[in-house]
């Protein structure tokens, strides 16, 4: 563990619902961007002049390269955008720099998890599939380039309902077994309709979730039933719709009447003092959760923010049902780091980068979870955001 | 980035032992080794295939030459040779593993370690026909064995100081396929215990692993975290991916996760206790959080040993009845608390659930058994067929793995020794007995049954409640919230409109809360697409059982049927087994409402002396018992009442409605009895003499309990077949004519229905109802309906008794009314019934003179008409029947001192006599007059007139107000509200005589209001207001 997440864990183990308004904005200002994620990465993958080095040095390193994996300094004429602002560059560069560094696969997935807050290879995108063929079969960016423009192209559409779907551990199977340059785009061709949707697993783990939770006798109508009740003395709203459930996850169900606006928690989430802006980038809403349900299109970190967030709360409602027959919202021995090898699991196996202390949304869980009652902590950040909006609302 | 370069297909490797291998192709890599396939010649000509593990350190980063030599020329020649050195050790460490006892066959024997390429090359035998995943396993035992062997072998790695890390279908050799003895290869992935404390060392370890198969912490890479508990993941996933044809993903890998047993590889049934233990092993291998691993490979093992022994398709066990949880459920919760507790209770072995069919108790074991089925190894639901010992010897319910009847084996024979395979069972497994629809507990085997040594739960729609055993009794839910999402659940809508919610109410109470009926009637509505209005008015009027015919969705434990309404709850209340009177008592029962009726009272109407019968049918679940009384319950009762009618199951309503009758009629008028001293024995007499002649009197409140009754059951037989018969408007006679006054409006709605249609009744019965329902007209002023009523009266008057009652009934219209001409019509009225009644031969004939001379001696001293000479003989004929032939409290004796208190009053202005009448009227009117209503018309009215008459007027308030307490004092009764209304209009008139005119307004205020409030006609007339408020404050 690097010292920046050794920071970040420690701020989330001394972070209390009684001091968040004042240390939680402290800590969002702590988390870096891609620029100084970047230079962290280049000193531990190969640069000579250590961290203090100035960024027009690291730009030059990077462009110098870039030259020698044969891709061209004209493509890293933004170097120095990339090392000295939050979000400068995309995925596409981000392979380009995995190239350019010589990193292996699993390398890859490290820059992408730490620098760029994504997952890596997206091996159900023609392009990408063909990065991860050139990087683990140690091709050249030449070769990447040819296969690129002679790979067939694909329009992006849902996750088929029906007939059989191709799991992106399959196509990674092909890919590292691949023989050859011809049997690859080969392979594109013949299962391209495969490649016009993706994330299946993640879908499929979020359908599964949401069956749990929002399902006849779900875990969302037994939190109703043994505890919701009896903190609220009442009935709460006991809305089984994709909305009512929404609320309840975020703990706003009581809230409903001060959130305005379709069915939406926007306005609660654009809130710079206590959300990091990347963790408001992509946050799961109501229509959001509707749309993984349907299979359709997402951007990976909206899909994996989604994934989180309802395995999170899968965890806390089951370890909270499950106490040895005493039913507590409070969290048992063990129960953190069981709750995040959970996340990461599903994380993994959905093909996402598992949690990272530097990911600000990933942070929130993080910190959650080391609560003495996670589900009712991460409600309580919820309500902190919740009443500063009403305030603000008010105030205007 | 991985530069290491593989050999190319076809190298060729010499060793110095001569040997030539040629390489076929890279299959994997590692951190430290490049892994090939390749074969070798034997002398015969034939290839061998072995595996060739090249040492090729990832981290070292060598170069491979053109001619396949590894260069090291970066500094790192020293840790290159001490890698060789570690490859030489590992391999001495393998065979040191083969050649330990305990695993020497199950390690894969490697052939030999050489040195070429300026490398090291260690070669394993490798057949791939043998290898895992070209085998072909069909049995689920088979499948265990392996992964048993597998986790023994790595367990002996692990003793060795090793961990293997690398567990897949890929690296298990299975040979001699007799005994399917397994070997493991590719030992690259191997690392040391003790170097994963170590920081030094740990650097120089590059994980290798394969997703489906590496725990989590192998995956993330994080070496600290490895242990025994990362291969016993291995072996989980092993496990796992060879039953279910996958390998395990997130929602597999949680502490609470479920399996879907249904789609395993091997649909082979194994105890219950298989799945448990299969269940309790992936948790403890499969788990996210590495603590909550088996934290080593011995008690992971010994896991697999005992599931492998209950795969045994050998194996005897009980073989559970596949049920699931009811996809909805509610409520229950004291219920299912009690269920759980005595679920883990070890000292309670039996429990009794009982409750009337269709109330949910097979459903709601079946709810609380699904969530702990953890507890049993085996759990049998068995249909009671008749007897225990049937139901026992019925392989199809109770069915023990391996065992069944042989052809020549009695039945008796089967029953020992099944008895004892199921008993040896119980004492190695935790059984639960189920035995559902349990009807008899005079069964001959239930103490055989009650006897074994585990759980039984007997549900049984019995009321054993008599009897000493464990019972949990299920009642109707009983929370209306409750019921109501049941019924819009089953109605398939989310939500109702606070109107159809209201009717929900309605139907639920209508149904008395019964679970499935409330199912069924929801679906009903929804399948026949009616309004809930619609749908409570059609089960108002027709009963559940014929709301519809349309056919509905029924869900029986895990069945499904479409069929009619009717023939489901028919079929829920078979009354196949009932004898004729049985169900006779039934349909008696069916005709008393809530709350039913005491069990000696329908004995008494039924004319029954033994209760047995009775109690049968509480016992078996058809009566229903409370504290005092018994009952149907509404839905056994609309089956009870849809019964087909015949001779022998009518038999017990006819007989109730007799004794009904006859009740009313033995109770009612006692006091009327004219005692004729001719006829009157001596014994009698006697009695006679020493009973308080006051006490002789109808009991008002049994009579009236009686009457109420009999008004239930006529409420009952409005929708019935009998409704019209003879006996059922005899008994409606009876009711109407001795109805409480107060009950004004019933007797106008039955009186005037029975008026419609009276053909059963005799023109007397006829008239006495006439007489009762013009009484109520009367008093609603409604004179012109009182007077329609006369034209069917004079039908009825064929003989002289009842010719006489027709002058009755039409001297009382006149004496009401008051009308000009009335008068006279009244004294016409009153000669003609005196002849009428002098005439009539039956044991009425002195009652009804003595009417008829009362209302003429009224006549006369009241109202001055007649004949004043006249009054002494009819005083003298009176007092005779009074001293002579009436018991003391009679209406008679009683109208006899009236009438002379009127005398005194009005024709003789002799205060202190018409008081003596009073005081002695009084003394019969408190015991004969019961009901209020009845004393004021006889006790309070007319002494109030007779102290007008005497200018008493303070008296007479006083009188008066006695009258309106007793009307406030049932205020909730509209007949008293209109009955003070009287009595204050009287006393209006009270004040007026006295002139008080401040009491007069207050009165005229009050009656006013009441006039607004009630809508009753205003009485007071104008000129009484003018002249009122003519006079100043």
């Amino acid at each position: 563990m690097d010292t920046y997440t050794e920071k970040l864990e420690a701020g989330a183990a001394e972070l209390y619902e009684y001091n968040a308004v004042t240390e939680l904005p402290r800590i969002i200002a702590s988390f870096r961007g891609h620029g100084a994620a970047l230079s962290e990465f280049l000193n531990s993958h190969g640069y000579p002049a250590g961290l203090e080095d100035t960024a027009e040095n690291k730009a030059a390193f990077l462009r110098e390269k870039f030259t020698e994996a044969g891709i061209g300094a004209a493509k890293a004429r933004n170097a120095l955008k990339w090392l000295t602002e939050p979000n400068a560059f995309e995925r596409e560069t981000g392979f380009r720099i995995a190239f350019a560094l010589g990193l292996s696969i699993e390398e890859t997935d490290e820059f992408f998890r730490t620098v760029l807050l994504d997952r890596s290879f997206d091996c159900h995108t023609i392009g990408e599939a063909i990065w991860y063929y050139c990087i683990f079969h140690h091709k050249d960016y030449a070769a990447a380039e040819k296969l690129a423009a002679e790979a067939p192209k694909s329009e992006r559409t849902a996750v088929p309902s029906e007939g059989e779907v191709l799991y992106t551990k399959n196509i990674i199977s092909f890919l590292r077994s691949c023989p050859s340059d011809e049997a690859l785009l080969e392979y594109f061709r013949e299962n391209l309709p495969q490649f016009a949707y993706n994330q299946v697993k993640a879908k499929e783990f979020i359908r599964q979730l949401w069956e749990q939770i929002a399902g006849p006798d779900g875990l969302a109508e037994q939190e109703r039933k043994y505890f919701l009740q009896q903190e609220k003395g009442e009935n709460p709203p006991a809305e089984d719709s994709t909305w009512g459930i929404y609320l309840q996850i975020l703990g706003l169900s009581f809230d409903v009447e001060h959130i305005e606006g379709d069915r939406t928690i926007r306005p609660i989430l654009e809130n710079r003092t206590f959300m990091h802006e990347f963790a408001m980038d992509n946050y799961p809403t109501r229509q959001s959760i509707e749309k993984l349900l349907r299979g359709e299109t997402a951007k990976h970190d909206l899909t994996r923010k989604t994934l989180i967030l309802l395995a999170f709360y899968q965890f806390w409602v089951n370890a909270a049902l499950s106490h040895g027959g005493m039913k507590t919202l409070m969290a048992g021995e063990n129960d953190r780091d069981r709750c995040l090898d959970g996340l990461d699991q599903y994380l993994l196996d959905a093909g996402f980068p598992e949690i990272y202390a530097g990911n600000p949304y990933d942070w929130i869980f993080l910190w959650a979870a080391g609560r003495e009652a996670p589900l009712l902590a991460f409600r309580s950040y919820w309500q902190l955001l919740s009443a500063e909006h009403s305030e603000l609302s008010s105030d205007s | 980035m991985d530069y290491r370069t593989a050999l190319t297909p076809n190298t060729q490797l010499r060793f110095n032992t001569g040997t030539l291998y040629t390489i076929r192709g890279e299959i994997g890599r590692g951190g430290s080794c490049i892994v090939y396939d390749g074969f070798y010649l034997t002398n015969a000509g034939d290839e061998k295939t072995v595996r060739i593990k090249e040492l090729y350190p990832y981290d070292l980063h060598l170069r491979r030459d053109t001619d396949s030599f590894l260069r090291c020329d970066n500094g790192q020649e020293q840790r290159f040779a001490s890698t060789k050195e570690q490859m030489y050790a590992d391999f001495r460490s393998c065979n040191t593993l083969f050649y330990a006892d305990e695993s020497s066959d199950a390690i894969l024997n490697t052939i030999n370690i050489y040195e070429a390429n300026n490398t090291v090359y260690v070669v394993s035998a490798w057949s791939h026909e043998n290898a895992l995943p070209n085998l072909k396993i069909n049995k689920m035992k088979d499948c265990i064995s392996i992964v048993r062997q597998t986790a023994y072998a790595v367990r002996c790695i692990h003793k060795a100081g090793y961990l293997y890390l690398d567990i897949k279908p890929d690296n298990i050799s299975v040979v001699n396929a007799l005994t399917r003895r397994i070997q493991l290869f590719d030992f690259d992935s191997l690392i040391p215990i003790s170097a994963i404390q170590d920081n030094n060392t740990s650097g120089a370890f590059r994980l290798s692993y394969t997703k489906g198969f590496a725990a989590l912490e192998l995956r993330k890479g994080e070496l600290r975290r490895l242990g025994p508990h990362t291969d016993v993941y291995g072996i989980g996933a092993l496990l796992f991916f060879l039953i279910f044809g996958r390998t395990p993903e997130a929602p597999d890998c949680g502490r609470n996760a479920s399996y879907d047993f249904t789609g395993l590889r091997f649909p082979e049934s194994c105890p219950d206790r298989f799945y448990i233990l299969l269940t309790d092993f992936f948790h403890k291998t499969l788990a996210s959080f590495s603590a909550d691993r088996f934290r080593s490979m011995e008690p992971a093992v010994r896991a697999l040993e005992e599931i492998e022994n209950l795969a045994d398709p050998a194996y005897p066990y009980l073989i559970s009845t596949p049920f699931s949880a009811p996809a909805w459920f509610i409520g229950r919760e004291r219920e299912s608390r009690i269920l759980n507790d005595w679920c883990r209770d070890e000292t309670k072995q039996v429990l009794f659930l009982s409750g009337m069919g269709g109330i949910g108790k097979s459903t709601f074991v079946r709810r609380v058994l699904s969530a702990e089925r953890q507890l049993w190894d085996s759990i049998v639901f068995l249909y009671f067929g008749g007897s225990l010992r049937q139901t026992f010897l019925n392989d199809a319910g109770l069915h023990v793995n391996g065992m069944e009847r042989f052809p020549e084996e009695s039945e008796a024979d089967y029953f020992e020794r099944k008895l004892r395979k199921l008993r040896e069972i119980i004492r190695r497994d935790r059984v639960l007995l189920v035995i559902d629809n349990f009807a008899d507990e005079h069964d001959p085997d239930l103490d055989v049954f009650l006897g074994l040594a585990c759980k039984k739960i007997f549900i049984t729609r019995h009321d054993l409640g008599s009897l000493n055993l464990p019972i949990l009794k299920l009642e109707a839910l009983p929370d209306m919230a409750d019921l109501q999402r049941l019924f819009i659940h089953y109605l398939g809508r989310e939500t109702v409109s606070e109107t159809d919610a209201a009717a929900i109410q309605a139907i639920i109470r209508r149904l008395s809360s019964h679970t499935l009926a409330i199912e069924l009637f929801a679906r009903q509505v929804s399948n026949s697409f009616l309004t809930l209005s619609e749908a409570l008015e059609m089960l108002e009027k027709q009963g559940i059982l014929h709301v519809s015919t349309d056919r509905i969705d029924y869900q029986r434990d895990d069945s499904i049927s479409y069929e009619q309404l009717e023939s489901i709850i028919t079929r829920l209340f078979e009354t196949n087994s009932l004898s004729a009177g049985q169900i006779s008592i039934l349909k008696a029962l069916a005709l008393f409402p809530a709350p039913g009726i005491g069990p000696r009272e329908l004995m008494r109407f039924l004319d029954i002396e033994n209760a047995e019968a009775i109690r049968q049918l509480i016992r078996y679940g058809w009566i229903t018992r409370d504290a005092q009384n018994i009952f149907l319950h509404p839905l056994i009762r609309d089956v009870v009442q849809d019964l087909p009618v015949t001779g022998e199951n009518l038999q017990g309503v006819l007989k109730t409605l007799e004794t009904l009758h006859d009740n009313i009629a033995s109770e009612s008028h006692i006091e009327e009895l004219l005692i004729d001293p001719a006829k009157i024995s001596p014994e009698l007499a006697e009695i006679l003499s020493k009973i308080d002649p006051y006490t002789i009197v109808t009991d008002q409140r049994k009579l009236l309990k009686s009457v109420m009754t009999a008004r239930g059951v006529i409420d009952r037989l409005m929708t019935d077949p009998l409704w019209g018969s003879e006996p059922v408007q005899k008994l409606l006679q009876k009711m109407v004519t001795n109805l409480p006054k107060y009950e004004d409006e019933a007797i106008l709605h039955y009186g005037q229905i029975l008026l419609k249609s009276p053909e059963h009744l005799s023109p007397a019965e006829i008239i006495e109802v006439i007489d009762k329902v013009q009484y109520v007209l009367l008093e609603y002023h409604r004179y012109d309906e009182a007077e329609s009523l006369m034209e069917p009266a004079k039908r009825c008057a064929v003989d002289d008794r009842t010719r006489a009652e027709y002058y009755s009934l039409a001297g009382n219209i006149c004496d009401t009314r008051d009308a000009p001409g009335d008068r006279e019509k009244v004294l016409e009225f009153l000669n003609l019934g005196i002849g009428y009644a002098r005439k009539a031969p039956h044991s009425p004939r002195k009652h009804l003179l003595a009417q008829f001379l009362l209302g003429k001696m009224n006549a006369i001293a009241r109202r001055g008409f007649g004949d004043p000479e006249e009054f002494d003989t009819l005083f003298n004929e009176m007092r005779n029947i009074v001293e002579n032939e009436c018991l003391p409290c009679s209406e008679i004796c009683h109208g006899f001192a009236i009438t002379m208190g009127f005398y005194w009053a009005e024709g003789q202005q002799n205060r202190e006599e018409a008081e003596k009448c009073i005081e002695n009227a009084g003394l019969v009117a408190k015991r004969l007059f019961q009901i209020g209503l009845d004393y004021i018309d006889f006790q309070i009215i007319p002494p109030a007139i007779m102290y007008i008459d005497l200018q008493a007027y303070d008296a007479c308030e006083a009188v008066l107000k006695d009258g309106i307490r007793i009307c406030d004092d049932h205020a909730e009764l509209t007949a008293y509200l209109r009955k003070k209304h009287d009595l204050e209009r009287y006393l209006l008139d009270v004040y007026l005589e006295g002139n008080e005119p401040e009491k007069a307004r207050e009165m005229v205020k009050i009656l006013d209001d009441e006039c607004r409030l009630y809508a009753f006609p205003d009485t007071v007339s104008t000129d009484i207001r003018d002249w009122l408020n003519s006079l100043p404050d």
